[in-house]
Parts: C-alpha cells; sequence; structure tokens
C-alpha cells in the first residue's frame, strides 16, 4: 500500500498547489498517530493538521472513570477494561490504583469467558469507543444474554462521531478541511460523513491509515481547498461502502438507544452517545449498582480540552512535557497512545 | 481505539473463521459479515471482522493518483 515513490510526488504536489495558511483536522486516533510517526506535517508546508476528540480515551469523561472507580472498590467486583483506559484519571484516581480489582482484554467476548469461568464473582466491562466498536458491544451484550450470563454487566461509554463533528465545527470554523475517520466510516458508511462538506461548506475526505492513504487525503483536500471547493470523497473504497455495514446497524439499534453524551472537556452534547436500551437493561452497570454519571463540570488546568477542539496544539499547554508526560499523565490526551499529546511527545519531543 | 487490521480467511467454522494475519492464526467472529469466503480479505477490530475487504479497490489510490498526478505534471 505505501508507495513511496507516488507518496513522495504527492507531498512535492500539496505543497506547490498549496498557497494559502490551512487548517486541516482529523478525528481518529489512529490517523493522529500515523501522521506523527511518519512526520507528515513537517512535510507540509503552511498545512496546521490538528487532531479532533477521535480518541475514545482522551474523550472518556471524568464521571464514567470516577463511576468506574466507584464499582471497582467493591467487595466480589472486579473491572474488565481495554488496556488504554488503566492510566485515564477520574476526579483524583485512575484504575491503575487498584491493580489487582481489573483485567486487560483486546477482545470483548474474553469479558464473557471471564465471568463464566469465575461465577463467584460480578464483572463490569467498561464499553468505551465510537460507532466502529459499538456493533460489537452489542452483540457481545447479546451472547451474555444467549448464554445466560448473569454475572457481567456493562458500563457503556459508546459516543457517536456526527453529533461531535456539528459541535466542533460549529465552535471553530477556522477548520478548512476534515479526514473522517476510515473505520468509523466501515460501519456507518460513507454518506455519514457527507454533511460535512453540505453543511459547512469545507472539503472532506475519508482516508484508510497507511501513511500513502493520509497523504492522498491531505492532496485532495488541499486541492479542493486552493479552487474553493468543497468536495467529499471517499478515498477508502477498499474497506467503506456507501451505506456501511447494514449488519452493525441492525445489531447498534437492537442493543443500544441514542441518549445525550458527556464529553471531557467539551461538555454534555445532544444524542452523541449510545446507551443500552430497555431490552438489555439487566445488563447494564449503572441499574445493577444504582450509580447516577455526574454531569457536574470538572475543574481541569491543562488544555486539552482546547487540544480537542482545534483550537490549541499541545506544546501550547503549560504543563506539556513537564508536570504531563506519558509516564505521569495529567489530562487525557497524554494517557492514550492515540492521544494529541502523547503523539507530540513522542514523535516530536519534549519542548 | 478504532485500529483494525487486515487478515485472509483460511477456514470458515459457523460464527467465526480461522484468518492469517501476517503469518499469525486467530479466531475471529464473522457475526458482522454478509457471506464470507475462504481467501476473502477482512478487517478486524477487537477480535470482530467489521468488513470484507474489497480486493477491486487493492490498487485503487496508486492507480487513481499516480495518473491524476501524470496528467498534471503533463499540463504544466
Amino acid at each position: 500500500m505505501n508507495d513511496i515513490k507516488l507518496g513522495k510526488k504527492l507531498i512535492k504536489r500539496i505543497n506547490e498547489i498549496n498557497r494559502k495558511d490551512i487548517k486541516i483536522m482529523e478525528v481518529c486516533g489512529t490517523h493522529t498517530q500515523v501522521i506523527s510517526k511518519y512526520g507528515i506535517s513537517n512535510l507540509v508546508k503552511n498545512i496546521t493538521l490538528l487532531s479532533g476528540p477521535g480518541c475514545p480515551v482522551c474523550v472518556t469523561h471524568e464521571s464514567y472513570i470516577d463511576a468506574s472507580l466507584d464499582i471497582i472498590k467493591r467487595e466480589n467486583v472486579k473491572v474488565i477494561t481495554f488496556g488504554d483506559m488503566i492510566k485515564v484519571k477520574g476526579t483524583n484516581k485512575s484504575l491503575e490504583d487498584y491493580r489487582d480489582k481489573f483485567k486487560v482484554i483486546y477482545n470483548p467476548l474474553d469479558a464473557l469467558k471471564i465471568a463464566e469461568k469465575n461465577k463467584n464473582l460480578d464483572f463490569v466491562f467498561l464499553a468505551v469507543g465510537f460507532e466502529t466498536t459499538a456493533p460489537i458491544i452489542a452483540l457481545t451484550i447479546k451472547l451474555a444474554k444467549k448464554n445466560n450470563i448473569s454475572n457481567l454487566y456493562f458500563l457503556v461509554s459508546l459516543k457517536l462521531m456526527k453529533p461531535i463533528l456539528n459541535k466542533i465545527l460549529k465552535l471553530n470554523t477556522d477548520i478548512d478541511g476534515i479526514i473522517c475517520p476510515g473505520h468509523v466510516a466501515t460501519i456507518m458508511g460513507s454518506e455519514y460523513f457527507n454533511f460535512i462538506s453540505s453543511t459547512y461548506n469545507i472539503p472532506s475526505v475519508i482516508c484508510g491509515f497507511e501513511a500513502l492513504d493520509v497523504v492522498a487525503g491531505i492532496y485532495t483536500l488541499v486541492k479542493s481547498i486552493n479552487k474553493d471547493n468543497f468536495d467529499f470523497s471517499n478515498l477508502y473504497k477498499r474497506c467503506v461502502k456507501v451505506n456501511g455495514n447494514k449488519k452493525a446497524h441492525l445489531e447498534i439499534k437492537d442493543v443500544f438507544k441514542v441518549s445525550n453524551g458527556l464529553w471531557r472537556g467539551i461538555g454534555e452534547v445532544n444524542n452523541s452517545s449510545l446507551i443500552i436500551n430497555k431490552k438489555y437493561k439487566n445488563y447494564d452497570a449503572l441499574d445493577k449498582f444504582n450509580i447516577k454519571i455526574s454531569t457536574k463540570k470538572q475543574a481541569n488546568k491543562c488544555i486539552c480540552s482546547e487540544i480537542i477542539l482545534g483550537k490549541k496544539l499541545p506544546y501550547q499547554c503549560n504543563y506539556f512535557s513537564k508536570e504531563c508526560t506519558p509516564m505521569n499523565p495529567k489530562g487525557p490526551c497524554m494517557v492514550s497512545s492515540e492521544g494529541s499529546c502523547a503523539n507530540y511527545y513522542k514523535y516530536r519531543g519534549a519542548f | 481505539m478504532c485500529l483494525a487490521i487486515a487478515g485472509e480467511i483460511i477456514n470458515l467454522d459457523n460464527n467465526y473463521a480461522l484468518v492469517d494475519i501476517m503469518g499469525i492464526k486467530d479466531k475471529v467472529n464473522i457475526q458482522l459479515l454478509d457471506y464470507p469466503k475462504v481467501g476473502d480479505y477482512i478487517l478486524i477490530h477487537t477480535g470482530f471482522a467489521i468488513e470484507i475487504i474489497n480486493k477491486e479497490y487493492f490498487n485503487y489510490l496508486n492507480k487513481v493518483f499516480n495518473e491524476m498526478i501524470k496528467k498534471e505534471e503533463e499540463n504544466e
């Protein structure tokens, strides 16, 4: 996939065509990683590449972490989580402070096996992610029901990309183009992102995750921006169909319903999350443990929220690489390997 | 976290497929796919296949963008 010769030609053309100072935002943690790893920001002139809210860990609200810590402290209960979540702090602490009380998995089906093997304990799976992960969590909940697993619950924080993009593009009118998240598009379909160009009059492009995919995406956007067009293109046709994965849509619809969602540093965004519906409420950890997620705004001195909204870059934060490092993250963007700050720290060095 | 990797189906068994991922064999849930076949390349996210990769577009970027740049260079 990575034709270096073509990649070099595209970068040369980007720099020849572009006559403006432009800002392009990507909204997928894996795109953030690709851009940083290959030093793409340094190869394109007069283009600022911004990382939006594309890392689920970075946008997981403090109150959700506090709820998981409330659960983890209880007797005979253990938490199951994706590895990225363990260092994210709630109001004060993170899961890492309770090392013997959680298990890290890659495949949600492992949560079923763990629960089945340890029937004397209750387990809570921290189900975080975007539309890409939602059908998988839905299937896992359905399999738990089918297999009569009664000691596994789900603390769900599944976010939707469309409402948050609407919020960002209303708040930040400086953004000239959007690189859309390829795997959210695999599930939802290319049409899901068509609104960016048609509503906000800026070009947008769906990209894959090889260096060439991203460079081709930037080239496509730069061409449109310099012609004052607002085209919408799907360059990830090998994995993204117009209407997405219909089976995945059915699974999401069967298990979840759309609700307002809390985003770290941003607050409540209307209709931006998925919660477990009535049919599967026996699997909802909020019901089981009688927990309410607080919507209270948390005081945070770092500027993660402005970074996620594309208003500032990581090294503009006073804490970056000083008090806040991947070894001791202060804000969520430094925690995950997909976070904007963690990528600046790893690939561009401390400032 | 929406990271996904590609693998080739080498065997099918009800809701699961044995998949070759760069030489490593792993069992992947295929309930979200329509009619997967042995030899298909699939996109895998957290142990689940989320799409069959369309082979027709394997070289789409190389073909389209090489042609585009060639035309631009000819016009200059």
